[in-house]
């Protein structure tokens, strides 16, 4: 029975780890955009190609955010978690028992 | 074996100590390097400055001396051109005064040449009375010896003299022109 | 002892990088230390070496921290070694380098931020250079202090603090009710949005460096079981050496530990600069200044 619960959270915090993943979609499609529009503005205006590079670096980094916040809660879904809900688990049980 | 932090653990302490060694990174940046660095590039400023100070200086030095002499320059070609239209004046005065010269002594060669033609051209009058006046009066002799006195053969010549006299002039032109 | 002037500045200068170079091997020499040989390849914190009882919380001492500390040692030292000699007249290459550094960051703090705060270079030089060389240590393969989150969240809430003081600059009413603006309802998100920005900084830069980290170990830990999967026949210890390790992580490397923690030290820097000059309500400030010398005067 318990061996079930456990596998149970390991196998639910490994999902919630790949859905979290999902938002990876999100800063992609909006760091895409911000490239392809400063490849643009570089063909454009060649000579401002270099304010152009860092203040998209900058913009890249600022929506790079919410992915990062994703990438975040898979890494504490992976590493953390696990370990955490097994021991409320096994306390509780310990309090039942 | 030694413990490990989880991968996620936050700690307050830690996050303190982490300020504070930024906090001190901070001030050794500050002191150990941009201190001395600042230092060492105002003085550079300051030389720079003092540099172009001097510099400005001969500058302004170098411009006064050349307007300087420039100024000299111009006077001294005023003056250069002043001296070249007084000799070139003086000259033409002098050149002037020659041609009148030349003038005067030319016309005064004319005149003396015109007063000793006229002289000659009076000689020259008396001559020709003087042998019309012998003529008439040996044709007088040979051919009226009886009919005029002594009076009448006077008058006679005198009016003839006269006629003569009053064409003369005429006679003399279509001499002159006769001549020529 | 009898030494000329050239001879004693050899010296100094050879002492000097000493210092430079020696926290640094001290540092590699903890690790190898410290670092269990049966230990394989797995994802885990830093080490802690002791725990001091403190008030709040128990204050482990941990390897990010011992290596933070030995990099700030070798930046001093670095520092001495790079102003070692300066004079009037640059001649020296250090000199250039040191000159190139103090104009760089005035020009970005007084592109970024005007000449108000152009006492900020330091600090932005300071910013720049621990997250810069933090990162790199884990070329030398010790635990990089910026994939440690209290390292970052250190840095992230003293920028908070600068923040918070410049916002209060025009006094703390002047600084409460910038809560309440537009309207009032607005101050649960103001205080909110306040927050987020320290807890953002940090865990940008820390989510990068982090995940970096355990990309590559991950991938290191994938070539090792291939290797062995692969190249478990040759015969002895051939067999234990995991050869297609050899390479693939080292490209891996150029992106996660040079690139991924220059560019996340020059974000970090940057948006320092500029949520502290933003903080700054230089209108307000001047009206406020102008107020204080007329009742003065």
């Amino acid at each position: 029975m318990l061996e079930i619960a456990i596998g149970i959270i390991i196998g639910c915090c490994a999902l919630g780890a790949g859905i979290a993943a999902i938002a990876g979609i999100g800063p992609g499609i909006g760091e895409g955009n911000a490239v392809a529009s400063a490849c643009e503005a570089v063909g454009r205006q060649p000579e401002s190609r270099s304010a152009v590079t860092s203040t998209m670096l900058m913009g890249c980094a600022v929506a790079e955010t919410t992915g990062i916040y994703a990438l975040f809660i898979a890494i504490m879904l992976i590493f953390v978690a696990p370990n955490m809900f097994v021991n409320v688990l096994l306390r509780a049980i310990a309090s039942v028992g | 074996m030694l413990q490990t932090l989880e991968v996620i653990s936050v700690n307050l302490w830690q996050i303190v100590i982490s300020l504070l060694n930024l906090l001190v990174l901070y001030l050794i940046l500050k002191h150990f390097l941009y201190k001395p660095i600042r230092k060492a590039l105002e003085k550079r400023q300051q030389t720079l400055d003092e540099q172009y100070g001097k510099a400005e200086e001969a500058r302004q030095s170098a411009e006064k001396y050349e307007a300087d002499w420039s100024g000299r320059m111009q006077t001294a070609e005023a003056e250069a051109d002043k001296i070249i239209a007084a000799s070139e004046s003086r000259a033409q005065e002098r050149d002037r005064a020659m041609l009148k010269d030349a003038e005067k002594r030319a016309g005064e060669i004319i005149r003396q040449a015109e007063a000793e033609a006229d002289l000659e051209k009076k000689k020259a009058a008396q001559d020709i009375r003087q042998n019309i006046i012998d003529l008439s009066a040996m044709l007088a002799e040979h051919v009226l010896p009886e009919q005029l006195d002594e009076e009448q053969h006077e008058a006679l010549i005198d009016s003839v003299i006269h006629e003569l006299d009053r064409t003369g002039s005429d006679g003399y032109a279509g001499y002159k022109g006769g001549s020529r | 002892m009898l030494m000329n002037d050239k001879t004693k500045f050899r010296v100094i200068d050879i002492l000097l990088l000493a210092g430079v170079i020696l926290p640094v091997a001290a540092a590699m020499a903890i690790k190898i230390l410290f670092t269990p040989l049966e230990e394989g390849i797995a994802v885990h914190g830093a080490r802690i070496f002791f725990t001091v009882p403190m008030p709040v919380q128990d204050l482990p001492i941990t390897e990010s921290q011992v290596n933070s500390w030995l990099l700030i040692v070798s930046i001093f030292f670095l520092c001495l070694y790079m102003t070692h000699g300066t004079k009037e007249k640059a001649d020296t290459r250090r000199q250039h380098i040191c000159e190139w550094i103090v104009e760089k960051t005035d020009g970005l703090v007084a592109d970024n931020m005007g000449e108000f705060f152009m006492g900020f270079s330091p600090f932005v030089g300071a910013v720049l250079a621990l997250s810069a060389f933090s990162s790199l240590m884990s070329l030398l393969g010790v635990y990089a202090p910026t994939s440690d989150i209290n390292i970052i969240a250190g840095w992230a809430v003293l920028v908070f603090l600068l923040i918070t003081y410049y916002k209060m600059k025009c006094g703390p009413l002047h600084y409460l009710k910038s809560f309440t603006e537009p309207v009032a309802v607005m101050l649960p998100m103001n205080i909110i949005s306040e927050i987020a920005t320290p807890v953002s900084m940090s865990f940008r830069h820390y989510g990068n460096v982090m995940s970096g980290s355990i990309i590559s170990i991950l991938i290191a830990s994938a070539l090792q079981g291939l290797s062995k999967l692969v190249l478990g026949w040759l015969p002895g210890f051939l067999g234990e050496i995991p050869f297609l390790q050899v390479g693939l992580p080292a490209v891996l490397s150029v992106y996660f530990d040079v690139f991924s923690g220059m560019l996340q030290a020059f974000i970090f820097a940057m948006l320092t600069m500029m949520y502290v000059a933003g903080a700054f309500p230089a209108d307000d400030y001047a009206a406020r200044q102008a107020r204080k010398r007329k009742k003065n005067v």
